[in-house]
């Protein structure tokens, strides 16, 4: 038996571990994402329930040992996501993926109206709406409103799994797959090929599990 | 060679008659690198399982009485760090122990070896082949989630997909609706589909596909039960199974192939196994998978060995008494080391085997294969049933002085798009289901030929006569003096030409479309 709550948490965690990957890895952020990796390894015994598993753990496998040479890693960011000659680089960003490409400030506007309405604004670190890391951040936010929520007030983590299935559908799950296979075949990609298969797997199998629970009928208590 | 390892319960020898030991030395004879490990109450304990499992590259699970819930052993697989997938889970007791002791050791092995070979062979996963199957909340209450249970499903490769080019067969053919034609593109709703595999059948171009339900990780099983000598197992046949229903009680000699479905057999794959050295092939029947395009299929099996001599009783859809009787005893194939075989080269192989010299044809609603015929007076050489065939078993050949439509019988799936695609109306293509082994053999013949008129002014060729014959019928008389230019000169030469030919810059009466460019 699954616990929702602690479920929740997961996700929220693996959402908010997989997006701060997809950022540059300077001196600041490098040390608290391999932390983070470390700490959510142990999570293992629930997150094997889920057919996310694999790729997840060869993710924080891989982040936990991240910080070993950072240098790697700083190239294989700019090489990946900013300079990468061959193919033109992985842009981490819905709006180089949906409509061709072409509607950029419609997808960042619906954002940060989508944004907006759960109280929350860009916070000007540089990042665009539409990045991966933003998205995922505002899903592990939602995830952790459904966390606080299944202890006090069930039908409000119910809400709170309607948006976040809502959202993963119209943004994440949109782009990521495309996203992914980009990232997939870059060369010298590194990491940043594992962490896109996690994040592929993840979204894919989480907007069937969300479609999992939002269809599941209540048992006898 | 990957190393696999089976963990079976430590009732093997009890609970299904079955001495580990030996059964591990007749494994590694047979299957190579094999380790067997027996773990007390690993049937019923989830931790035990993983921890048996950790760290292997392959594995196949030898339960005796499976008592965990299919999602359980799933996270128990996935934790030691391998896909649930590739991981065969084989209910021994029930496949062995109502046997005596001798053939019950040989069912094992023959068994065992075979999900060794499919655990070899699993390619892995990719995220959207996998789905949760629909379960309940236990209790909402104490806020649980049951253990959840994943199965594959069909995924379409778009690069391998004609749908670009028309073919749509695959849309029809899903009992569940979860396949769309959109936008040139086939798409599959994961949500609806169930993953029985018909559109994998249905596909002439391999571009759908089940992980774990692949044709090599299908064949290396059924390549390894057919391996090898009878022994103790006496005459062997495979008895194709689904995931509906489960095979009781005794069935000497038939060696059991679970398929999600039997929508996921194709005629095609009884041929290969009785071509490998199998007795004969049984379908066990079920309510849900049969349907008459099944029926259809197994009958052209039949009526194939009928035709070559053999008996036809060798394939067949059986109820569940069927596989009581053991398979009849050896056909005149038997390979020491099955081979896979193409769709083609199965069928010629296995009547070579029966028949050498048998070329009749095989004219059934079940055949896999079809045969087109072009009606020569009336086909212009378009080329659009070329252009529509998701085979490629109709391609159009041009050189300089001919133009021929080609036909290979060996790629023909009988779909019909040639048929309908034809603009010269109905009866000028035809499609029949039929198998030919002496088309088989001949791979593509022409079935129209032409010769290409030539340009006079730059050589080039312009299209073959009956075309421009078909263009002169179709202007008539009105138009009559533009077909000295049209049979003259080429497209780039026309406009060259029309310098000397006023005829040629003549507008359609409503003025809208230049009849020549």
């Amino acid at each position: 038996m699954l616990p929702l709550a602690a479920l929740a948490r997961l996700r929220g965690r693996t959402y908010r571990a997989i997006g701060a990957a997809l950022l540059y890895p300077d001196d600041r952020r490098l040390p608290s994402l391999v932390e983070l990796a470390r700490e959510m390894r142990r999570d293992r015994v629930l997150a094997a329930s889920f057919a996310f598993y694999l790729p997840w753990w060869r993710c924080l496998d891989a982040l936990a040992k991240a910080d070993a040479e950072p240098g790697s890693l700083r190239s294989a960011y700019v090489r990946t996501f900013l300079v990468e000659p061959i193919g033109g680089p992985c842009v981490p960003q819905e709006s180089a993926y949906v409509d061709g490409g072409k509607g950029m400030g419609e997808v960042i506007g619906e954002l940060e109206r989508e944004y907006a309405l759960s109280g929350l604004t860009m916070a000007g670190t540089g990042e665009p709406a539409d990045h991966i890391a933003v998205e995922l951040d505002f899903m592990a936010f939602l995830c952790g409103e459904e966390a606080a929520a299944w202890g006090s007030d069930e039908r409000e983590a119910e809400r709170c799994l309607g948006r976040e299935r809502a959202f993963l559908i119209a943004h994440p799950a949109r782009w990521l797959p495309a996203f992914a296979e980009r990232l997939g075949r870059a060369p010298r990609a590194g990491i940043y090929r594992i962490v896109g298969e996690a994040a592929h797997a993840f979204v894919q199998h989480d907007r069937d599990l969300l479609g999992l629970l939002a269809t599941a009928s209540p048992g006898t208590p | 060679m990957t190393g696999v390892l089976i963990v079976a319960c430590d009732d093997l020898a009890s609970a299904c008659g079955v001495d580990p030991n030996a059964l591990e030395a007749a494994l590694r004879m047979r299957s190579g690198a094999v380790r067997l490990r027996t773990v007390a109450g690993v049937c019923g304990d989830a931790r035990a399982l993983a921890a048996a499992v950790e760290g292997e590259a392959a594995a196949v699970l030898a339960l005796c009485a499976p008592r965990l819930t299919r999602g359980a052993l799933q996270t128990a697989v996935r934790r030691a760090g391998l896909d649930p997938l590739g991981v065969p889970v084989v209910s021994l007791r029930a496949r062995c122990a109502p046997h005596p002791p001798d053939v019950a050791v040989a069912r094992a092995e023959t068994i065992l070896a075979g999900a060794v070979a499919r655990a070899r062979a699993f390619r892995g996963s990719r995220p959207e082949q996998v789905r949760a199957r629909p379960t309940r909340l236990r209790s909402r209450r104490s806020l649980l989630l049951a253990d959840v249970e994943y199965e594959p499903v069909a995924a379409v490769a778009r690069a391998r997909c004609a749908a670009m080019a028309g073919c749509a067969l695959c849309v029809p053919i899903c009992p569940a609706g979860a396949l769309v034609r959109d936008d040139g593109h086939v798409s599959l709703d994961r949500s609806r589909c169930d993953g029985c595999g018909a559109c994998v059948a249905a596909c002439p171009r391999e571009a759908i596909e089940i992980p774990a339900y692949r044709d090599e990780e299908l064949w290396a099983e059924i390549g390894a039960l057919l391996a090898g000598a009878d022994g103790a197992l006496g005459s062997r046949g495979i008895a194709f199974f689904c995931r509906h229903v489960e095979l009781s009680g005794e069935a000497p000699g038939w060696l059991p192939v679970v398929l999600p479905s039997l929508r996921l057999l194709t005629p095609v794959w009884i041929v290969r196994c009785l071509d490998a050295g199998a007795n004969a092939v049984a379908v066990l029947e079920c309510e849900i998978c049969v349907n008459e395009s099944l029926r259809a299929g197994v009958a052209w099996c039949g009526a194939l060995l009928g035709a070559i001599g053999a008996d036809p009783y060798r394939a067949r859809l059986v109820g569940p008494s069927g596989l009581a009787a053991p398979p009849p005893p050896a056909g005149s194939v038997h390979r020491s080391e099955p081979t896979f075989l193409g769709e083609a080269a199965a069928v010629l192989s296995l009547v070579d085997a029966e028949r050498p010299s048998d070329g009749a044809e095989l004219t059934h609603p079940g055949s896999p294969f079809g045969r087109v015929s072009v009606g020569v007076e009336r086909c212009t050489l378009c080329g659009a049933c070329a252009k529509a065939c998701p085979t490629g078993a109709l391609a159009l050949l041009e050189t300089p002085s001919e133009r021929a439509l080609t036909f290979d019988h060996a790629c023909c799936v009988a779909c019909g798009s040639c048929e309908r695609t034809c603009p010269e109306g109905r009866g000028v293509v035809g499609v029949v289901r039929s198998t030919s082994p002496k088309l088989l053999r001949a791979g593509p013949v022409a079935l129209v030929r032409d010769e290409q008129a030539r340009c006079v002014r730059c050589g080039a060729p312009i299209a073959p006569g009956t075309m421009l014959g078909r263009v002169a019928a179709l202007l008539g008389k009105e138009h009559a003096a533009l077909m000295p230019t049209l049979m003259r000169c080429c497209s780039t030469c026309r406009v060259l030409a029309g310098e000397d030919h006023p005829t040629t810059r003549t507008m359609s009466p409503t003025g809208e479309v230049p009849l020549v460019r």
